[in-house]
């Protein structure tokens, strides 16, 4: 089966948006993960 | 089969009702069922002349209606998205770390949503640094976003898992219908539009039926949860607001009058929506 340009355009915008996603739903539990393994005074000035 | 689940209904579902003629006593706790005092519709009254109520409603309404069209939506969309990857890894990866959250109860989930868009967030820091804001927002201050945050905190939690249902909807359509469009020249999105989307309809239209019937019922442990003081106007749902005002301050009668409004409502909206499924030649429920 011939890739046409249409199915590479789809395809890329299908991964990039599947990886956003990904990366949306992952974010939160990390940005958590990170704050609580940091030092309070850091988190507080925004680091 | 079914013996047990309709046992269950019964006891748990059915029989609670008779404690609906508590709407129309004026309840005090200590006193049999039917010594109680008898006021009519005396608790109605109390409920629709309250101003707070009209508030608490729009709220639910509002708040009901963003999390069902936007959970809706983002939940076909994933289930697409899934659905057209064929890199078994990737889609196994995708598909498990999008159930991630559900699994996460809402007391959780409320102060990793909190933290995620506080001021000092990652939110904030990220609009900060692309320069389209100069000083941090407080999200949680502003009372016009709170609807748009539970609706948003809604989709992250559930989209993934939501889109469970619409994936075996999809896994069920005849894979000779793609061939056949592909031979015929159709592209992706167009075999998305003629094929994938017409082979869920009726799984979509069963659901929207259903979850028109708790469009009263916005939550509660999302809202109780994510509220302050700032956004209290536009946070507070029905849910809450039964507890709140009958519940907390002793007004049994009050919450059950409140109840059986709700119930009411959603009864006719399940009714409605069932009928118009119908005159549109849908699949129904009923």
């Amino acid at each position: 089966m011939k890739l046409t340009k249409g199915d590479i355009v789809f395809d890329t915008v299908k991964v990039t948006m599947l990886v956003f996603m990904v990366v949306v739903t992952l974010y939160p539990f990390l940005n958590v993960l990170a704050i609580s393994f940091n030092d309070p005074l850091d988190t507080i000035r925004g680091g | 089969m079914s013996v047990p689940f309709v046992i269950h209904l019964i006891i748990f579902k059915y029989i609670p009702i008779a404690g609906w003629v508590m709407a129309f006593q004026n309840y005090k706790p200590g006193r049999a069922m039917f010594q109680q005092k008898w006021v009519g519709l005396a608790q109605f009254e109390a409920l629709f002349s309250d101003p707070q109520f009209y508030l608490v409603l729009r709220n639910t309404l509002a708040m009901a209606s963003i999390k069902l069209v936007m959970g809706t939506f983002f939940s076909i969309l994933v289930a697409i998205l899934i659905h057209e990857t064929h890199n078994r890894p990737f889609k196994r990866s995708v598909q498990t770390i999008s159930y991630l959250p559900h699994f996460v109860s809402w007391v959780v989930a409320a102060n990793i949503v909190l933290e995620f868009i506080s001021p000092r967030g990652p939110i904030n820091g990220l609009l900060l640094r692309l320069n389209i804001i100069d000083e941090a927002i407080l999200f949680m201050g502003k009372p016009r976003l709170f609807w748009w945050i539970i609706g948003g905190s809604h989709v992250w939690k559930t989209a993934g898992f939501g889109a469970i249902i619409y994936l075996a909807a999809m896994t069920g359509i005849d894979p000779q219908l793609y061939d056949a469009a592909q031979v015929d020249g159709a592209g992706r999105l167009q075999r998305i539009r003629h094929i994938t989307l017409p082979g869920i309809q009726s799984t979509v239209v069963i659901l929207l039926i259903m979850n028109i019937g708790h469009l009263l019922e916005a939550g509660f442990e999302q809202q109780y949860l994510l509220q302050n003081g700032l956004v209290q106007d536009y946070s507070e749902v029905m849910t809450i607001f039964v507890l709140k005002y009958g519940l907390r301050m002793q007004r049994f009668s009050f919450a059950v009058a409140a109840g059986i409004f709700r119930s009411m409502v959603s009864i006719a909206l399940i009714f409605t929506a069932n009928k118009i499924a119908d005159k549109l030649g849908q699949e129904t429920l009923l």
